[in-house]
């Protein structure tokens, strides 16, 4: 890894590095890299990818899956929240 | 009454019952002990020292199962306590002060244990040998010039010593597992979701899990009966609080319905150690000769699974790590602008293997490489939950060996960072796919001429702890095994 992407690295980590701590880190994480690449060469069955599996699953299951669109929601009028939080922890689940 | 530190929880419980034994003895015997042992084995970071007379009366309600109450545990600093320093073994963390206590800590509490102390872990729980602890390290108690593994060292070294009758870990790669087999002792990882994360100091939240490491499988049933319940200030805990772990534990099982699998790639000689081997293939005749069919499985995936997981815990690290900015958390900085300060702070607070980990999460994350690493590994771990889920329908328990090696020497592991992440190859397959798994000390094998344990890991599908629990239990009274803690702790604990 060249030096100038690891400082931009560590700007975008908020991390500063001294000299003597660049080297030995440019070193060890380029042994990280070459490790975590032999993940490049697997092809994976599917992509987890939100909605798109959830879909699959459906099809897959011959379930229904809602077509209507989503509305934002709205607070009844004159509703009043209490955010205040609570000291105690109810362990039967209803706190 | 010192001699009564090597009994198990269980075994203590019992004798509260008779009225054999008072628990404010029990108490101050376990915390003067425990500071004398963590001389040779600093497995402590800090102390409760609030040791007092106290009511014992427990308001049991009827029916309610056999519970961890009454005992001196220990917690790893990783926990939040109300009122004791928790630094989660970084320097960034020095003198912080929960305001409050983890959902675990409080039900602890609750049943009137007593925490003695919080223990020495590798920094925010990132390491396999606990030397990444700004704190020094902990030690081996069969070894002082080996590691306990880790990250939660000194959980297991407090309990392999006698220092405490049971203590918290978290695991999130292995890390309870792992140190359980180094320090000869009983660690049990649940599934994802069984035991409330609130209040734990977050790593890698997908993947963290707190667990208890014990003398004895009764004791970890006697712990989940009082830890594992549903929590709302954790959504992810889906700990339903009605199973009791410790009736389950003392059911009998039939060997000969029970299909345990063993995975190919964890019985090649190029992978595991000759001794871990050879005392694996041993418990494994343990089962045969039970009854118990056996099935070798294939495991493809095994070498992508720490990858895997170095990108996705790298990833959720560096997210979680970027709220120790020296504003709301960790010592303040002298700089004038806000950036400078952020950068001083966690350049000087964070140790190297934090600083690495965080910048190799936020290279995975970055524009350009969180599809060809991030989705990847994401999908990969989809792909080992599914092999996983495949492997249940044809067994009951997969077993393999715990770690791949035995303990190592300190600094024998430092210089590489792969080297050092190969000491979890047997364990993140299980917090890859949520499951349940447990250590059991099953020998010994000789480094060098030192005698160090070997541990034989149970793995169940997730959400069958009990069933697990149940067969780790059995199988401790079929293999005979009772935990004899090292020669110096039996001396110190006879007062030679």
């Amino acid at each position: 890894m060249e030096k100038n992407d690891v400082l931009q690295l560590c700007a975008l980590a908020r991390i500063d590095l001294t000299a003597d701590e660049h080297d030995e880190f440019a070193r060890k994480f380029n042994r990280l890299l070459d490790f975590v690449d032999q993940l490049l060469a697997h092809k994976s069955e599917d992509r987890p990818s939100g909605a798109q599996l959830v879909e699959r699953q459906a099809e897959a299951e011959s379930l229904q899956l809602r077509r209507d669109e989503s509305r934002p929601f709205a607070w009844p009028e004159g509703t009043k929240h209490e955010y205040s939080v609570r000291q105690i922890i109810n362990f039967e689940g209803d706190a | 009454m010192r001699e009564l530190l090597e009994r198990t929880g269980e075994e203590l419980l019992a004798m509260f019952d008779a009225g054999e034994l008072n628990h404010n003895e029990l108490q101050q015997e376990q915390f003067e002990f425990a500071q004398e042992a963590d001389k040779k084995l600093n497995a402590f970071i800090a102390w409760d020292e609030v040791v007092e007379e106290q009511s014992w009366a427990l308001e049991r309600l009827e029916g309610s199962p056999k519970c961890l109450e009454r005992l001196p545990y220990a917690a790893k600093d990783i926990f939040c306590t109300q009122g004791v320093q928790t630094t989660a073994g970084s320097r960034i963390l020095k003198d912080y002060l929960p305001p409050y206590d983890a959902t675990c800590i409080a039900a602890l509490r609750q049943a009137k244990n007593h925490l003695m102390g919080k223990t020495n872990l590798d920094e925010f729980a990132m390491g396999s040998s606990g030397e990444s602890s700004a704190f020094g390290p902990a030690r081996n108690p069969w070894s002082l010039e080996h590691v306990p593994g880790g990250s939660s060292s000194g959980s297991a070294a407090a309990v392999a010593a006698c220092q405490a009758v049971v203590a918290l870990g978290t695991d999130t790669g292995g890390s309870i597992r792992q140190p359980a087999s180094f320090c000869g002792i009983v660690g049990f990882k649940p599934s994802y979701g069984l035991v409330s994360r609130y209040g734990m100091i977050a790593y890698s939240s997908s993947c963290d899990q707190a667990g208890v490491f014990a003398r004895g499988t009764a004791d970890v049933a006697l712990t989940m009966n009082t830890i594992s319940r549903p929590d709302p200030l954790d959504s992810t805990c889906t700990a339903v609080g009605n199973i009791d772990y410790y009736a389950e534990a003392q059911r009998d099982v039939h060997w000969n319905k029970l299909r345990v699998g063993v995975l190919k790639p964890f019985m090649d000689p190029g992978r595991i150690d000759a001794s871990v081997l050879a005392n694996f293939n041993a418990s494994i005749d343990v089962l045969k000769a039970a009854g118990v069919a056996i099935v070798e499985l294939d495991f493809p995936l095994v070498d992508l699974c720490l990858p895997a997981y170095y990108i996705i815990t790298a990833a959720e690290c560096s997210s979680n790590l970027a709220r120790y900015d020296g504003i709301r958390y960790g010592s303040s900085s002298s700089e004038p602008d806000l950036l400078s300060s952020y950068r001083e702070v966690r350049s000087q607070g964070f140790g190297a293997e934090v600083k690495r980990r965080i910048l190799l999460g936020t290279y995975v994350l970055s524009a350009g490489y969180a599809g060809a690493y991030y989705d990847r590994a994401r999908a990969l771990r989809a792909d080992i939950r599914r092999s996983l889920e495949d492997m249940f329908t044809q067994v009951d328990i997969i077993a393999t060996p715990t770690s791949p090696t035995l303990p190592f020497r300190f600094g024998e592991r430092s210089t590489d960072p792969v080297k050092m992440y190969l000491a979890d190859l047997c364990t993140v397959f299980v917090n890859l796919a949520d499951t349940a798994g447990i250590n059991l000390p099953n020998g010994f094998g000789v480094s060098e001429g030192v005698a160090l344990p070997t541990g034989l890991q149970f793995v169940s599908a997730p959400m069958r702890d009990a069933m697990l629990l149940r067969v780790a239990r059995q199988y401790e009274k079929l293999s005979g095994w009772q935990y004899k803690p090292p020669a110096w702790i039996s001396q110190l604990l006879a007062g030679n």
